[in-house]
């Protein structure tokens, strides 16, 4: 006869405690012991001063046990004006992550045709004995409840402009633009 | 009464084994194959026309047992530093297994050439990904094949500039903030590697 723990066997499983993933249009995600609703992004032109990122932004309550949050947001940039330059903030529950900026330009040209992925990455550690919002390390007892994420962005110059969510071209032609491109939201809470 | 299947359902399991993630900051990560400690980047790299290893990229890996892929996945910035030929920043990539060139993951990225002035404007966030295969008869590592991996194993990233004195690359670097130049922690942004084991 076969051992109870035979036919029983633990459960298997690895250091991945959810995975909440979405695209910026107003879904809800359901996850381990909660949902979530995205935001609702549409094209847009952006300004000199910073401004939130449809389909973002999250207020996220961590499951038992997390260690690491990883955030990945991944979004489409156009140039409007030469290379389009860009600038991108994350925040969390309202201060930034110093250490996740970043910019992104195209090659610099009059016809401003530069249309890239813009991936904005960081992995919150929680495994410190005290919060460093400047570079993305948050004490357990820091994030309790739900805490906001969000990306902020802005063109470096009215000489520089650029745009979010935006599709130029489709099908062959630009005869309608714009068109809107959809961001993706993905947090993933790690034991 | 219940069912004994009520009481005891079927464990839910998928094929990742484990994930280990991070930001090349000096940060340690404990997974079930073990503790890893990251790169810690303070600053850009310039590239010129010899491979170097890629600051952040390098990690000594162990895959847990029943491992049967392994995915590598480096997210970087790149930028172009030649301010004679405007903005492409040309650039190629190797990967390396244990001091091994995996020849099926290399990679050139580069902005659009605009001509030459010195508007080298083209940078952007760009990663590299691959995914060894651990259940091949026997090992080729151009290829990213291996038969199993059960110790510690270096891998990483190489890159050189195209040429010289055109087209040149930095990586890490970021090149605006608040319209104007950035200055101290805002002149580059860390790396991150992703590591994830399938079974």
């Amino acid at each position: 006869m076969s051992n109870f723990t035979d036919l029983f066997p633990a459960v298997s499983s690895n250091n991945t405690l959810e995975m909440i993933c979405g695209i910026g249009d107003g879904r809800t995600v359901y996850g381990v012991n909660n949902s979530y609703t995205m935001g609702t992004a549409s094209a847009i032109s952006l300004t000199t001063s910073y401004q939130d990122i449809q389909g973002s932004s999250i207020d996220y309550i961590l499951p038992d046990g997390t260690n690491y949050v990883h955030y990945a947001y991944i979004v489409k940039w156009a140039a409007h004006d030469y290379s389009g330059i860009c600038e991108w903030r994350l925040y969390f529950d309202g201060n930034e992550v110093n250490s996740a900026y970043t910019n992104n330009a195209s090659s610099y040209g009059s016809s401003n045709h530069g249309h890239h992925l813009v991936y904005i990455n960081w992995v919150f550690d929680l495994t410190v004995s005290s919060t460093d919002y400047t570079d993305g390390k948050i004490l357990k007892s820091d994030w309790v409840g739900a805490k906001n994420i969000k990306v902020m962005a802005r063109e470096y110059s009215s000489n520089y402009e650029a745009r979010a969510h935006w599709n130029t071209w489709r099908d062959g032609t630009s005869s309608g633009h714009p068109f809107l491109d959809v961001p993706l939201l993905t947090v993933t809470a790690y034991s | 009464m219940s069912n004994l299947t009520d009481l005891f359902p079927a464990p839910t399991s998928n094929s990742i084994l484990e994930t280990l993630v991070g930001v090349a900051d000096g940060r340690s990560v404990t997974v079930s194959s073990g503790t890893y400690t990251f790169s810690n980047v303070t600053g850009v790299q310039n590239l010129n026309t010899s491979y170097a290893d890629i600051t952040g990229s390098s990690i000594s890996y162990t895959p847990p047992a029943e491992t049967k892929y392994v995915s590598y996945k480096f997210s970087y910035k790149s930028d172009s530093r030649d301010i004679n030929y405007g903005s492409s920043g040309i650039h190629t990539l190797a990967l390396y297994l244990d001091g091994t060139r995996v020849a099926r993951a290399n990679k050139s990225i580069a902005g659009n050439y605009s001509g030459s002035h010195s508007n080298n404007h083209a940078t952007f966030t760009q990663y590299i990904e691959f995914v060894f295969d651990l259940t091949a008869g026997s090992d080729d590592i151009a290829n990213g094949k291996l038969a199993g991996w059960t110790s510690a194993k270096v891998i990483k990233v190489m890159a050189r500039d195209h040429g010289s004195p055109y087209y040149r690359a930095t990586i890490h670097r970021n090149t605006a903030r608040n319209g104007t130049n950035p200055s101290g922690e805002f002149t580059y942004l860390q790396p991150m590697i992703k590591i994830t084991a399938f079974k």
